[in-house]
């Protein structure tokens, strides 16, 4: 007995401005980049890894309720006014990777429908965002920091067999380390790693309530004036930290970098027992960027020293559990040494 | 607040409605009963142009439901936005979470990422779907099981409330022996509820005109709240501006801030029993684990220990239900049970019982790697049987002239495929051998009983050691698997010369990382058996192994405290047996006891062997 199916049309062209509608309030209610309190090291990670996406991505590791996500998307709001390509909870290849579209199979149509890498590459932010990296299935996170790694997708299978991709993108992964950690084959993919910590400071703290629900009463369209004017001014900010980094973006592939810092790039990574040449590489690039971003025609040993730390706290472990070691204040200090070649 | 149970859950439950951005409400000790009645007050009072909603989502058959639903009708195969989805065509849902022990670990990830967020991503039939959540949450919770949660799913609900009394409270017994059908006793308890509740509370709870908050009251929060939790922060200050809302106050202020610390469980400093903000150490040791049968006995030669046959005797006597510990942080701690540090469950490998089928529900069976032949409405692997069926339209068309016009995408049974799932990795023994401690003894006999078993049960082997005389490193532990016991490296493994140092911590580091990966795969629980033969003496940080390094200058307890740090993490982990053979060395003799109470595990402890008690 044959079963007959058809996919069912709901009023499509109202569903379209009900979901466009939707996201639009979704974007709306991501609080603005500047407003965020705290999280230097973070926000410093990101920006690097845009300006020079030949970095690799950053992984942020915090605990819970640190507002990694918060970031991370206040970012992407700040950069294209958008969110970023998200990957979804219980994604598979297929959708990862690229299939084909189910709507016009059911109509009869092949029609090939881009996976979440090509879509993050083609987006305006250029990044892929994924929510607790380290609970990812592994095949799946090898796929994607495979693509990273190299810029080229390769798709066969379902009867695809289409010619490889050039392919350029962002990754950023969150992860709590309570929950576990990623291989140290997968950790060094990472470009640049961003620890954040709770914040604990009176200050701090009183700021982040009064900001969240000052935003939320401006959002709302029932603020007093004060909030108004308060949240006009964070997206004009964000709006001028946009445009710097276009240009930092613009004019890092001419900013220079002397022997003496390409040689305490090796220094550093022979000092910390580096493995492999990603991490001297990624040091050089992510000093490259930060010139960049604060506009300086050569990276300098200041600016390496700046970005030291989130290029090799994870690229210090030896053997497999996973877990990154602290960085200490020794470790700040070796750094300086190093740098300085003592 | 007064004391009144009801006049208590409802106002939480009414702050939850008014203000979406609180997420998810958590009761402890609810009767199930109360659950929806609950909802449908919440429901009542938030009136909307949309029908709202309300879901309990013990009543999924399965996890994809929250994103998309799939029906079959009158030949037509529909997909709709799922449960949790907010597409813009019905108001934001009530959730409901009968049960949150039993919740499935990828519908806890689902509502980790949804309950209080700003912002939502779901792909839904290849629409790519983002709103703004604003479905409200509401969970119940055994509170002696919430301790084995993750704090990462405890975290969300920043609403708390003891509704163990509400109960008694709305149903007196003569009364409730009178409501003899599930539908009588439902309105009863509608009605009860709305009669008791407070008249603080506005008829109306959503749109509500929210007031600013006052620098003094935020600053009260800041002095209410212990450090490190910016969402109990923003819960206390959120709660406070609803209850500011309700009494139409020009702006939140401090008495608003105490009114919503007080109702949160948030003791106030000055309040009897109020605690200094730091977090204590631990003191309250993690539930016993029963022993396998086949342990060897265990001598009482421990100092102060009763060591029962085959439980961990706990190291502090039960504290009387109801009173604190002597050093909490300030939050009543029955409804925040993972501030305490023993509280350390993972997410992903939450306490759920897998192989338990619920009525109507599918049992989990692992996770989705491909797809097979075969299959039925209950178990579909959609893409591929579409992608089957494609090949063979043009086909089935040919030879159906009357469809060519109308052109129908036709399916039948031979092109159903249904999803294959990951291999339960099966049986699994993690043996963590410490070398260091065995001069004189024989555990040979101790191991015994366990590598029978594992041999028995055809089980694989990780084998994790150190501290023995030829390491790579005296610094690190080493790992390896195997596929069986009879694999020739764990014969050599087991007949180690003792060297010095004692990575243990590490050592327990990569034993987690082990069962880690083997839980979150695993689908039948206690598949996993630790075994841990040490003396507990860990002399080398967690850090020092990690980078491979000697430590760099005294280490104190350092090595012992990362020890039972990751001990706490192993112990947290589900499905996990777990077993301490420890050597009776006559001096430090707490150590390795203190090891297996932080793992949670049986201590087997081995009297010298005759000769070396001789010499």
């Amino acid at each position: 007995m044959m079963t007959r199916f058809r996919v069912a049309k709901h009023g499509r062209s109202q569903q379209t401005q009900a979901t466009a509608a939707a996201a639009r309030d979704a974007v709306g209610s991501v609080l603005p980049y500047s407003l965020i309190v705290g999280h230097e090291e973070l926000k410093r990670a990101l920006e690097i890894s845009y300006v020079s996406s030949i970095i690799g991505g950053v992984l942020v590791t915090g605990q819970r309720g640190t507002a990694k996500t918060t970031t991370v998307r206040a970012f992407t709001k700040m950069l294209v006014d958008d969110l970023p390509v998200t990957l979804p909870i219980g994604a598979t290849d297929d959708r990862v990777l690229g299939g084909w579209s189910i709507d016009k199979l059911m109509a009869g149509k092949a029609q090939e429908s881009a996976g979440l890498i090509e879509e993050a590459s083609r987006s305006r932010a250029g990044i892929l965002y994924i929510d607790e990296v380290n609970l990812l299935d592994d095949y799946l996170i090898n796929i994607i920091l495979d693509v990273v790694a190299t810029g080229i997708l390769t798709v066969q299978r379902d009867y695809r067999t289409g010619p490889p991709q050039k392919l350029n993108f962002t990754l950023i992964g969150t992860m709590n380390p309570d929950e576990g950690g990623l291989r140290p084959q997968l950790l060094d993919r990472f470009g640049l790693v961003a620890s954040v910590d709770p914040v604990e400071d009176r200050e701090l703290r009183e700021e982040i309530i009064r900001t969240v629900l000052s935003f939320e009463l401006a959002v709302s369209n029932v603020a007093a004036p004060e909030d108004q004017a308060r949240l006009a001014t964070a997206l004009a900010d964000d709006q001028a930290k946009r445009q710097s980094l276009e240009e930092a973006k613009a004019r890092v592939a001419g900013v220079g970098c002397s022997q003496d810092v390409i040689a305490a790039c090796a220094r550093l990574a022979s000092g910390f027992d580096v493995a492999g040449h990603r991490g001297e590489l990624v040091l050089l690039h992510a000093s490259r960027a930060v010139a960049a971003i604060e506009n300086e025609p050569e990276a300098t040993e200041k600016h390496l020293a700046a970005v030291a730390r989130m290029a090799l706290i994870h690229r210090r472990v030896q053997g497999d559990s996973g877990t990154i070691p602290a960085w200490t204040k020794a470790d700040d200090g070796r750094v300086q040494d190093l740098i300085a070649g003592r | 607040m007064p004391d009144d149970p009801v006049r208590r859950v409802l106002t939480v439950l009414g702050c939850l409605a008014s203000d979406s951005g609180l997420g998810g409400a958590l009761l402890f000790d609810l009767d199930p009963v109360l659950l929806g009645p609950l909802a449908f007050w919440m429901q009542s009072r938030m009136p909307s142009a949309k029908p709202r909603p309300i879901a309990n989502l013990s009543a999924l058959r399965s996890v994809d439901e929250l994103w998309c639903r799939t029906s079959f009708e009158d030949g037509t195969f529909t997909v709709n936005p799922g449960l949790v989805v907010e597409e813009g065509r019905i108001a934001p849902p009530i959730l409901l979470i009968p049960d949150l022990m039993r919740l499935r670990p990828t519908a806890a990830r689902v509502a980790v990422s949804l309950i209080g967020a700003t912002a939502a991503v779901a792909e839904v039939a290849d629409h790519s779907l983002q709103w703004r959540p604003r479905g409200r949450w509401l969970a119940a919770v055994d509170r002696s099981a919430a301790r084995r949660l993750s704090p990462h799913l405890l975290d969300r609900f920043t609403l708390r409330a003891d509704a163990s009394e509400l109960n008694a409270a709305l149903m007196p017994g003569s009364w409730l022996a009178a409501q003899t059908g599930a539908g009588e006793m439902t309105v009863a308890l509608g009605r009860a509820l709305a009669e008791a509740s407070p008249g603080e509370i506005p008829s109306r709870l959503t749109d509500l005109a929210l007031p600013p908050i006052s620098a003094a009251a935020a600053t009260r929060v800041i002095s209410q709240v212990p450090p490190g939790l910016a969402r109990r922060d923003l819960a206390v200050a959120r709660v406070a501006r609803v209850l500011a809302a309700w009494e139409e106050a020009p702006e939140v202020d401090a008495r608003h801030v105490d009114r919503a610390t007080e109702l949160l469980g948030h003791r106030r400093p000055g309040q009897p029993g109020a605690q200094p903000a730091a977090r204590p150490p631990r003191t309250a040791p993690p539930p016993g684990r029963r022993a396998s049968p086949d342990d060897v006995p265990v001598p009482d030669s421990a100092q102060n220990r009763t060591a029962q046959p085959g439980l961990v005797v706990p190291a502090e006597p039960a504290r009387p239900a109801g009173e604190p510990l002597a050093s909490e942080p300030d939050a009543t701690p029955l409804l925040y049970p993972e501030d305490s540090l023993t509280s350390a469950a993972e997410l992903d490998a939450s306490r759920i019982s897998r192989m338990r089928p619920r009525p109507g529900g599918r049992r989990f069976k692992g996770h989705v790697v491909g797809s097979l032949p075969g299959g039925d409405a209950s178990d579909l692997a959609m893409l591929a049987t579409v992608l089957e069926a494609a090949k063979f339209q043009g086909i089935r068309r040919k030879n159906q002239p009357w469809n060519r016009r109308r052109r129908r995408f036709r399916i039948i049974p031979s092109d159903l495929r249904r999803p294959r799932y990951l291999t339960d990795p099966g049986d699994a023994l993690v043996l963590v051998l410490d070398h260091s401690c065995w001069r004189g003894w024989n555990r040979a006999a101790a191991l015994a009983p366990y590598l029978r078993r594992a041999a028995e049960q055809d089980s694989s082997v990780s084998v994790i050691e150190f501290g023995f005389d030829g390491a790579r490193s005296e610094f690190t532990a080493e790992r390896y698997r195997a596929p069986s016991l009879h694999d020739p490296k764990v014969v050599v493994s087991l007949s180690r010369s003792p060297g010095r140092a004692s990575p243990l911590a590490h050592a327990l580091d990569l034993a987690l990382s082990d069962l880690r990966r083997r839980v979150r795969r695993t689908v039948s629980p206690q598949q996993c058996l630790l075994v841990v033969a040490t003396d507990g003496r860990g002399n080398i940080p967690l850090d020092a192994s990690l980078l491979g390094q000697a430590p760099r200058g005294p280490t104190g307890r350092t090595g012992i405290t990362d020890a039972e740090r990751v001990a706490e993490r192993i112990a947290a982990l589900p499905g996990v047996e777990i077993v301490v053979i420890m050597p009776d060395l006559g001096a430090y003799r707490e150590l390795p006891f203190n090891l297996a109470d932080g793992l949670g595990g049986a201590p087997v402890r081995l009297a010298p062997r005759i000769d070396r008690m001789e010499g």
